[in-house]
């Protein structure tokens, strides 16, 4: 053994052994197991943010009392990476030193955080006095406490001071029994407030009676901090709820409403800094009058130490209709809303997004909800008459346009907004419209025994639930239920709007039960808390980059990284060959016309291609429950099948590798698919030297119910450089470098390979260059978009991609750099035929290397009856007046791009004398935002080396799992 | 005289030291130099015709760092990129969209890099005649004569066969480079070239004058300056040539001065040194450029009308040797460096970036170490004092040694000087 090969070695072994250090891992508090984090159940838990959305910390409460529990509230730790206590046995209560803590050994009732103006994170707490063995009224206070870590090397030794308030007390002026839900945040006027909602005295039920809400404020004077009591009616310092109840104007319609006490907490607040309102979601009967009715959402504002309530929608509205409303219901109806957020998405618009609706908590706790806001600001305007006006931050008319803002001089957009509240049933989204439906459709869960989703949080365009359930499905209402993480993004119109959304959708990759989760949006990380049920929830998880190894899920076991799907990729596509090139991920959706799939029923794959060979990998089956996908984990390896010449192998393990026969000559292999037509699914792969498919000497696919077997590539055509394939149920689309050729499916054919194909686009003719070059392409039913060397082209008006001869136009996309270089889409469902071509959202990037530039345009697919001038927009993002434009720049050049709404990825090869990396844009961009300039994308750090090429961001539709293929082989975030 | 001759000397090179300079990394014959004619001043009145002639052998060239020898077309860069090749452009143009349709694909150190290789042969030719006026002034017109040869060129493309990106960089570039630099507007790499011609005439005006010492050993010292013009007369750069060099100072004109000092010992031993210097004057026309940062100096597409300031050359010239110690016959041995600093580029259109042109590495500082035997011998020892005609004959030799971003080249040549 040469010096040579002794050194490889070592720095192989090094490199596995750093790569071991960036699995997804368990995050360390105080239990001595590994696989846990705390020796207790956990309750609520907090997510708080930085700069930029980037995670800042987590705090989790205890679920449960604990003698002498020092982690009954835990802070993570970046300097110590783990949790550090807040309950330990010594604190500065009250500003007084060395007094015995009151946290210690509690079960945590609400936590929650804010910032304050110097940007410092402030935590607040409820000790939960009410479920617990032998419940004590009256108790129950809000506690401001800091923690801090003298030494990092000594992680359980923290200094700790609480602060507490008085007892709040109800409407009426008495003690209140319990709190029953907080929130703090900043109000107007730089006061850090947490504000509880209060039961009245003598009574558990919230929002009966005296309940009420009230404010507490944190001080500080030369003595220390202090919590001072606000009266939230007057104003005016004091300890007396402002009431709260079903007498509400801004809650009822007509007579007294009940404000019901189903699913604790029965109230769920959010503040949104931006809007400066307060949304208050209950779940609500209507009085059962004819001209009765209820509002599941209260807003808030505050006027001088005043809390105002505003009505989120007339009381006209409520009553009238056919009692269609999200958020309002009428005439004994009830309204369920659980938990209430807002977003400010990416084309600056803002919207309520509510789990819940119309219905009763069976009929809707698995639905979420979004509903445009008015925003009254008014840039320039010195009064701020819009933080007083009671028609800002309500639901606006979903018939109106957006108006932009812009700077008089300069013309810069600087706000867009809805301007009108709606004022009738038709301008306000009804349950059944596809632009309120966040995710398309119901949560993966199950309504039975008042089952709720745990946590549900927002970033950028996206929303997120976790669902901490057993898998199941339900055949009277056809509705599968899964645990993890789910996520739903939307789609935007023409004008910035919110078009629809796409269907739920796993992320965090893997299948855990989630309790609260938070997406770290800087580089896609995912932290969560889990257990195996609601009683032992003790773990808190984070998801990383790298190569995963023995994390028990893509990495292999938790004891050998070799099985795992990384290193085989590794193995199998040796960097010297290039890696893998190509990586295809196919959902079990089977439809013919459908997002790119499987082919087989109630199974995920992933194809891989690599130089002259390609790998076909089962990644999740519906084995737990039908309509599910359990993932798989672990070990990938154990009887991998392969063949040599070019045939599907038999085997019985999760992997199939091909290699040999037709696949020899055509190099490496950059595209691969699975296309399908009505009856029969094929393999297709592509590369520098052609192109073929798998399929049975007949030239048939394979069946949704078998994988293939007997089954061989055969070349198609005689191409060179192709560089996608796609299928579209009727038609075979193969993208070279210099055409588009349309081929029909047909079994003869591939048994031949001669196939019947048309040339639909030539790139020196449609770009008037002989040196232009095609390299990337969408298909979605009638439109077909083209990334060209000149920029992106669409079927022109009144063609369509199957037509005969289709016609072409270009799309002008000012400001880019030239070439469009890759296209990807989000889709509101799996049918392309509706979710892309009549709801879908294509991101093009526009990509130059010769200047090393690269933009991100975005558009909106609503191709109607024949494509035509409307089918196919820009979502208005732009910068300066009458220009639509690029959503961001990214200042270098990019050559993929990934975009579920929250997360930004796009990825760069090692060019222009730069390492290649893996780039995740500023979380906070918006439309009209200097990106680049101001807040440039993160290079993450995913152990892939600094020289070689880059696949695509893909996400794993089994585990949501994020993966990365490329000439290292496979990198992935779970 | 000493202290004033160290003080010129300093000056001289604290400007050189900060100028951004350079031509050709390569060592003309000047015939204006001191060496070339007689040691000794000529009286009011005298005529030197001199006919010289060089040439190069063991041609190589070294890079920035000083040690890596290397072939001649090799003096910039160790390889050729071609993929940076086409960056730079705009997006539209012909080869813009080559370029995009290259996007995505990564520099791993050898796709798209090719080796050149060649042979460069160079002789120079030269005639000059020189005036003695009053006073130790003499004026001096020199016309010289080169011819340079480049042939045997080879491009090794290092691009492997394994990935698309490989595959696709063979296919639209490296596959058949030459034809595609051509179609791209670049000069013809692989075909090699011979040029002949004038190279820049100069003309100079020097004072010089013995000052003999009445000392026991040192006997004399001779002081000379010189101020010149050179006409930009000769070949320019060939932009549409692999590696086609001007013949002189590329079109630029140029204002020559200097000076020596010379030390004589025991009538016989001589030493001293001559200072060399060349300011340049900047010159537009056109000219090939960089487009982006990481291409390489053989494979630029680009050529725009662009002004260049020359950088400050400067030579300086240390011997030792003995005169007429075998009646007419004389030797010396001598070291000698050359150095210009950085030519900075100003793009005269909006096409391109001057910074990114001026990445340049054959715009940097280059220099050239020498060292050199140098015989002569004056047939006016053998003539009669009288004769009208004073034939002188000198043989020298040139070994470069060391040097950065130049080539080095030895060289063999004479003259032959006739004094009447």
């Amino acid at each position: 053994m040469n010096a040579n090969r002794v050194f490889a070695r070592l720095i192989c072994f090094l490199f596995f052994s750093t790569a071991s250090l960036f699995a997804s891992r368990v995050i360390p508090g105080n239990a001595s197991s590994a696989t846990t984090t705390f020796n207790f159940s956990v309750g609520p838990v907090v997510f708080p943010t930085g700069a930029n959305q980037v995670l800042a910390t987590v705090v989790t409460g205890a679920g449960e009392e604990q003698v002498g529990n020092t982690f009954s509230i835990a802070v993570y730790s970046g300097a110590a990476a783990q949790f550090i206590p807040v309950g330990v046995a010594s604190a500065t209560l009250n500003n007084q030193e060395k007094q015995s803590n009151p946290l210690t050994g509690q079960k945590i009732k609400f936590l929650s955080s804010c910032r304050n103006q110097n940007d410092k994170l402030l935590y607040f707490t409820v000790i939960d006095k009410e479920n617990i063995s032998a419940p004590v009224a009256q108790q129950e206070r809000f506690n401001y406490f800091l923690v801090e870590l003298p030494d990092r090397t000594k992680p359980t030794e923290t200094n700790v001071e609480v602060v507490q308030s008085d007892i709040p007390q109800d409407a009426a002026g008495a003690p209140a029994d319990y709190i029953a839900g907080m929130t703090s945040f900043r109000v107007p006027g730089g006061q850090d407030v947490v504000i509880g909602a209060v039961t009245p005295n003598g009574s558990s039920a919230f929002g009966a009676g005296n309940s009420g809400l009230i404010a507490a404020y944190l001080t500080k004077s030369q003595g220390g901090y202090n919590l001072k009591m606000q009266n939230l009616s007057s104003g005016e310092e004091g300890n007396q709820a402002i009431s709260f109840n079903g007498s509400l104007s801004a809650l009822k319609v007509g007579s007294d409403a009940t404000i019901l006490n189903t699913v604790a907490p029965y109230i769920d607040m959010h503040w949104d800094s931006y809007l400066q309102r307060l949304y208050l979601a209950v779940s609500v009967t209507a009085a059962a009058g004819a001209t009765d009715g209820a509002r599941s959402i209260v807003v808030g504002r505050f006027e001088n130490g005043k809390l105002k309530f505003q009505k989120i929608i007339p009381d006209a509205v409520v009553t009238a209709g056919s009692n269609t409303n999200i958020i309002a219901t009428k005439t004994g109806g009830t309204a369920f809303v659980h938990k209430v957020r807002t977003m400010q998405t990416t084309t600056r618009l803002n919207y309520l997004i509510v789990n819940g609706g119309n219905g009763a908590i069976g009929e809707t706790a698995n639905l979420v909800y979004a509903i445009p806001l008015t925003n009254l600001r008014a840039p320039g305007d010195e009064t701020n008459a819009w933080q007083k006006d009671d028609n800002h931050g309500i639901a606006a008319n979903v018939t109106s346009n957006p108006v932009d803002d812009y700077n008089e001089k300069t013309r810069r957009l600087r706000l867009r907004a809805f301007r009108s509240p709606a004022e009738s049933v038709s301008q306000l989204f009804t349950t059944s419209d596809q632009a309120a439906q966040v995710g398309a459709g119901p949560v993966p869960l199950i309504m039975s025994g008042n089952a709720t989703i745990k946590d549900m949080f927002v970033r950028d365009d996206s929303v997120y639930v976790s669902i901490a359930a057993d898998y199941d499905y339900d055949a009277g209402s056809s509705q599968a239920q899964q645990p993890g993480i789910y996520h739903s993004q939307a789609i935007f119109d023409h004008l910035g709007r919110i078009a629809a959304w796409t269907p739920w959708q796993r992320v965090g990759g893997s299948d855990d039960r989630s309790y609260g989760a938070m997406l770290d949006a800087s580089n896609g990380d995912f932290w969560y808390v889990t257990g195996a049920d609601d009683s032992n929830v003790n773990t808190v998880k984070k998801t990383l980059w790298g190569a995963g190894a023995e994390d028990g899920l893509l990495g292999g076991t938790t004891s050998d990284a070799h099985v795992g799907l990384v290193s085989l990729i590794t193995r199998q596509f040796p960097e010297v060959w290039g890696g893998a090139s190509a990586m295809a991920e196919f959902d079990a959706n089977a439809n013919a016309v459908g997002l790119p799939n499987s082919g087989l029923t109630g199974t995920t794959t992933i194809l891989l291609s690599g130089y002259e060979k390609c790998m076909f990998v089962e990644t999740g089956d519906n084995s737990e429950a039908t309509g599910t996908i359990k993932p798989y984990t672990g070990d990938f390896s154990t009887d991998l099948a392969s063949s040599t010449d070019g045939s599907f192998p038999s085997g019985s393990g999760r992997t199939f590798v091909i290699s040999g026969g037709s696949l020899v000559g055509l190099g490496p292999l950059v595209t691969n698919t699975i296309f399908s037509n009505s009856i029969y699914s094929w393999i297709a792969v592509g590369g520098a030297g052609g192109a073929a498919v798998l399929s049975n000497a007949s030239g048939q696919g394979f069946l949704p119910s078998a994988l293939p077997a007997g089954f061989t590539f055969k070349k198609i055509g005689s191409y060179k450089f192709v560089q996608k394939i796609v299928g579209d149920g009727q038609f075979l689309y193969i993208l070279t470098n210099k055409t588009l050729d349309r081929v029909i499916i047909n079994t003869a054919s591939f048994a031949t390979g001669s196939i019947q194909k048309t040339t639909i686009a030539t790139a020196s003719s449609l770009c008037g260059n002989s040196n232009a070059s095609f390299s990337d392409l969408i298909i979605s039913d009638k439109l077909a978009l083209l990334a060209t060397s000149k920029g992106l082209y669409r079927i022109a008006n009144g063609s369509s991609v199957k037509a005969e001869s289709p016609y072409w136009e270009n799309v002008a996309l000012n400001e880019s750099a030239g070439p469009l270089y890759a296209l990807s889409f989000s889709a509101s469902s799996t049918n392309l035929n509706s979710g892309l071509a009549n709801g879908g959202q294509v991101y093009g990037l526009s990509s130059y290397w010769g200047f090393d530039q690269a933009r991100i345009y975005r558009f909106y697919i609503n191709e109607g009856s024949s494509i035509s001038d409307t089918s196919f927009r820009n979502i208005s993002d732009l910068f300066v007046e009458g220009t639509d434009t690029y959503f961001a720049s990214f200042g270098q050049m990019r050559t993929s791009y990934t975009d579920d709404g929250s997360v930004r990825f796009s990825t760069r090869p090692a060019i222009c004398g730069r390492a290649m990396g893996l780039f995740a844009m500023s979380p906070n961009t918006i439309v009209g935002s200097t990106m680049f300039s101001n807040t440039p994308d993160k290079n993450i750090d995913a152990l892939m080396g600094t020289v070689g090429s880059l696949g695509r961001v893909v996400r794993l539709s089994s585990s949501g799992a994020w993966l990365l293929n490329g000439s290292f082989g496979l990198r992935v975030n779970e | 005289m000493f202290r004033y001759a160290r003080f010129f000397l300093g000056t001289l090179l604290l400007i050189s030291g900060q100028s951004l300079c350079a031509t050709l990394a390569l060592d003309f014959i000047k015939p204006y130099d001191r060496y070339l004619w007689t040691n000794e001043p000529k009286s009011k009145g005298t005529f030197q015709i001199d006919v010289y002639g060089a040439s190069s052998f063991h041609e190589r060239g070294v890079r920035w760092d000083h040690t890596k020898i290397c072939n001649v077309l090799q003096i910039w860069q160790c390889d050729q990129n071609a993929l940076a090749m086409v960056q730079g452009f705009d997006p539209n143009s012909t080869i813009g969209q080559l370029a995009a349709e290259l996007n995505g694909i990564s520099d791993d150190g050898v796709r798209g890099h090719l080796i050149p290789s060649a042979h460069f042969h160079m002789a120079e030719f030269g005639i000059s005649g020189k005036y003695w006026l009053p006073h130790g002034f003499s004026l001096g017109l020199f016309f010289p004569f080169v011819r340079m040869q480049l042939n045997n060129v080879k491009w090794c493309d290092c691009t492997k066969e394994q990935t698309e990106a490989d595959l696709l960089t063979k296919d639209l570039l490296t596959g058949n480079l030459a034809q595609n630099v051509c179609n791209l507007g670049g000069p013809d790499i692989c075909s090699g070239w011979k040029r002949t011609g004038i190279g820049d005439v100069s003309a100079v005006l020097r004072w010089e004058q013995d000052f003999p010492q009445s000392k026991p050993i040192l006997t004399n010292v001779l002081l000379s300056l010189y101020l010149g013009l050179s006409l930009p007369t000769g070949k320019t750069q060939d932009e549409d040539r692999l590696f086609a060099l001007p013949f002189g100072y590329d079109g630029s004109p140029g204002i020559l001065f200097g000076g020596s000092l010379n030390l004589v010992w025991k009538h016989h031993f001589c030493g001293g040194v001559d200072l060399n210097f060349t300011q340049l004057m900047g010159d537009t026309r056109l000219r090939r450029v960089k487009t982006s940062y990481d291409q390489t100096e053989l494979l630029l597409l680009a050529k725009t009308s662009a002004h260049i300031d020359w950088g400050f050359l400067q030579r300086y010239r240390l011997y030792l040797g003995a005169n007429n110690i075998i009646r007419g016959f004389s030797f010396d041995v001598n070291y000698q460096f050359q150095k210009q600093g950085n030519n900075i580029l100003t793009i005269c259109t909006n096409d391109y970036i001057s910074t990114i042109a001026n990445s340049a590495e054959s715009l940097k500082q280059w220099t050239i170490h020498q060292f050199g035997v140098d015989l002569s011998y004056d047939f006016g020892f053998d003539f009669a004092e009288d004769a009208r005609l004073t034939p002188s004959i000198i043989f020298f030799y040139r070994k470069a040694f060391k040097g950065c971003r130049a080539i080095l080249a030895d060289k063999w040549g004479f003259s032959f000087v006739f004094s009447f």
